[in-house]
């Protein structure tokens, strides 16, 4: 019996072995550990993240280099409307102050035709019979036709009194406002004053007054006083 | 009375005083002395009534203390000034029937009450009596308010002064009875200003807002025009030809003391002047031709405001000073401009009427009143200066010029030459109620309107 038993016992042990021999053969081999290999693997990876970083530096040194491109082209285009813009503002500041010169220019022409009023405060005056009157359109200041023929001889009797001096007084008829007539008269007195100038006479000479519609010469309210009253009148000072 | 016997009347009364006398008159308004010596409550405003209604007041005669000189004359006077004030106002109307007001005073004295019932049935509301003493040339005036229908006294002002301010303290009175029932100022205490020429020449006359009280405050055997109250109602300025040229000067009417303001050769003129009566806006031709400037009072700090070829003249000052008003021809004919104090925002006002002048803002600032030359003639206009719609004030009597409105804004003083020679007339703002308020064989031009003077 014992004998049975061994040979069962050995054919048990025999069927575990060959049970776990099969299992073994069955279960998952283990790498083999060859290091060597995972040498090169390691140096593979790291080749290759070099490369990559290298490809990325490359990509973003390209990518500054375009955007540092783009910044000095735009900065070139910036500065070139910057000089465009200083151009344009030198040309308006040139062309401002040709404007500007122009109407200094014109102005002080204009100042300087201008005459300012000369009063006589203290003067005596008398009437002569050599200057008459010129005579004005209502509401109006210019020289008429008849009012140059007279001023030529006035004109001419003061070229041939050298020392007189006279007093221009400027008049309006009754038909416009005190306050307006003023002004008027004062309009009308310089403007015969520019006319004599004109015929050669000194500015010096020639002192000028408004008396507005304060002394009409005719009292009257017709179309014939209002005519006579719009005047300038002359008078020589004495004094 | 007929017009011609009401003009000798009123030419009789217009005694052109010495200027000391003036002088006295003057000064002595200042030192009118009122003191309310009965219930002062504030604005008493029960009676009035909406929609413009007049209230009805009865003035009788003042009662004039017995043995005093001149009684009768104290006596009828004091209530005609005052009926005519209170009927100027334009709030109040009067009892007319002075025979039935002696009647019931006369009861109201003999039974030594105020007899509400016979003055309630006159159809008056309102009952104002004064009692008048005389002591060596001082007078003192007492003056009662009474409401009839409540039949209580409402107030009592007691006023001294002498011959010269009796005026003065009725019109005083008067602008107490208005503002105590419409909580307005009245213009009783105003004054005018103008020129006339009684004298042969053109001289500064003043006178109280009813034309009465005439008093001349130039002596300068010149031409005066363009005269215009300082707001402070102290002074005057105008322009004279006294040295020869169109010059600006001040004048105190307290003293008459002159200064010169501007006297730069051509024309200085007209002025006006800036609401707080420290600036003046000037047309002056110093430069040339006339243009618009402002000045202190002075005459200093001088500032040019217009610049050009044309004519700037007549300058009014808007009354919250911002602006200024001028007559230009830039355009070809004289037309009123409106530009800001500094010169800036100039535009033109008036399109309408080939010849306009004269600008004068009524006080609120809203209106512009001006003169317009239209068929050889002059008339008054006002400009809204919001809707710029134009109202015609004046037609088919004469020439109408110079248009200046009273304080309140409720009259409008001008001259006009529709009964032969310029004179000083006013009507109401819209063009009613015209009245000639002087009449002096000289003529009246050019008024200007002062403030309250007190």
């Amino acid at each position: 019996m014992v004998k049975n038993n061994v040979k069962y016992l050995l054919a048990i042990m025999f069927i575990v072995f060959s049970v776990s021999i099969f299992i073994n053969s069955c279960a998952p081999k283990k790498p083999k550990v060859d290091q060597a290999a995972i040498m090169k693997e390691q140096q593979r990876a790291a080749e290759e993240k070099r490369l990559k970083a290298e490809e990325e530096e490359r990509r973003k040194f390209d990518e500054a280099m375009k955007a540092e491109q783009k910044r000095k082209a735009e900065e070139e285009k910036r500065l070139k409307a910057e000089e465009e813009e200083r151009r344009k503002f030198d040309e308006a500041m040139k062309a401002e102050q040709k404007r500007k010169a122009e109407e200094e220019a014109k102005l002080k022409a204009e100042e300087e035709e201008e005459i300012k009023p000369q009063i006589a405060r203290e003067a005596e005056t008398k009437v002569v019979p050599q200057l008459d009157d010129i005579h004005f359109d209502f509401d109006k200041s210019d020289i008429r036709t008849d009012g140059r023929e007279i001023l030529q001889k006035n004109a001419d009797w003061l070229q041939n009194n050298p020392d007189i001096k006279i007093q221009i007084e400027g008049h309006c008829d009754e038909r416009g406002t005190a306050e307006y007539n003023l002004a008027l008269g004062e309009r009308r007195a310089m403007s015969t004053k520019k006319y004599l100038i004109s015929l050669g006479i000194s500015a010096d000479r020639i002192y000028t007054i408004s008396y507005g519609e304060e002394l009409p010469i005719d009292p009257n309210h017709s179309e014939d006083s209002w005519a006579k009253n719009r005047r300038a009148h002359f008078l020589v000072i004495t004094k | 009375m007929d017009k011609k016997s009401e003009d000798r009347r009123q030419k009789s009364e217009v005694r052109i005083k010495s200027f000391f006398f003036s002088v006295c008159l003057l000064s002595s308004v200042f030192c009118l002395l009122p003191s309310a010596f009965a219930d002062t409550s504030d604005v008493y405003l029960s009676i009035t009534k909406a929609g413009g209604a007049k209230i009805k007041i009865a003035i009788p005669d003042f009662l004039v203390q017995e043995g005093a000189i001149d009684r009768e004359n104290f006596s009828k006077k004091s209530s005609e000034i005052l009926t005519n004030d209170l009927n100027n106002s334009g709030f109040f109307k009067t009892i007319e029937n002075r025979d039935i007001l002696k009647e019931i005073d006369a009861k109201d004295k003999k039974t030594g009450k105020i007899n509400f019932n016979e003055w309630t049935s006159l159809g008056a509301e309102i009952l104002a009596k004064g009692h008048i003493t005389i002591e060596g040339g001082k007078i003192n005036i007492e003056c009662r308010l009474y409401a009839l229908k409540s039949g209580e006294q409402i107030i009592g002002y007691k006023y001294g002064g002498d011959r010269t301010t009796f005026r003065q303290m009725i019109h005083k009175f008067s602008d107490e009875i208005t503002y105590r029932f419409t909580g307005e100022n009245g213009i009783a205490q105003t004054m005018l200003t103008f020129v006339s020429k009684v004298t042969g020449n053109k001289e500064v006359y003043i006178s109280d807002y009813d034309g009465q009280n005439i008093r001349k405050i130039t002596d300068d055997k010149s031409i005066s025009l363009f005269p215009k109250w300082s707001p402070d109602g102290k002074n005057i300025i105008y322009a004279t030809y006294r040295y020869r040229n169109p010059d600006l000067y001040l004048i105190d009417v307290a003293d008459g003391k002159k200064t010169p303001v501007s006297i730069f050769p051509g024309i200085n003129a007209p002025a006006s002047w800036s609401p707080d009566g420290k600036r003046l806006a000037v047309s002056l031709s110093k430069d040339g031709n006339a243009e618009i400037y402002t000045m202190d009072f002075d005459g200093k700090n001088l500032s040019r405001l217009t610049k050009s070829r044309s004519i700037e003249t007549s300058p009014a000052w808007s009354p919250n000073g911002i602006e200024i008003a001028f007559t230009s021809d830039r355009g070809g004919s004289p037309q009123i401009y409106i530009m800001g104090s500094d010169g800036t925002n100039l535009r033109r006002l008036t399109y309408q009427g080939k010849y306009n002048d004269q600008s004068s803002w009524s006080p609120d600032g809203n209106k512009i009143a001006y003169t317009s030359l239209n068929g050889g003639q002059f008339n008054i206009f006002v400009i809204d200066l919001v809707s710029s719609k134009v109202q015609q004030l004046t037609s088919d009597t004469g020439d109408n010029q110079n248009p200046v409105w009273s304080p309140d804004g409720r009259r409008i003083a001008f001259s006009s030459n529709r009964d032969g020679k310029y004179q000083i007339y006013a009507m109401n703002s819209d063009g009613t109620d015209q009245r000639r308020i002087i009449y002096l064989e000289g003529g009246g031009y050019s008024p200007s309107w002062s403030q309250r003077i007190e």
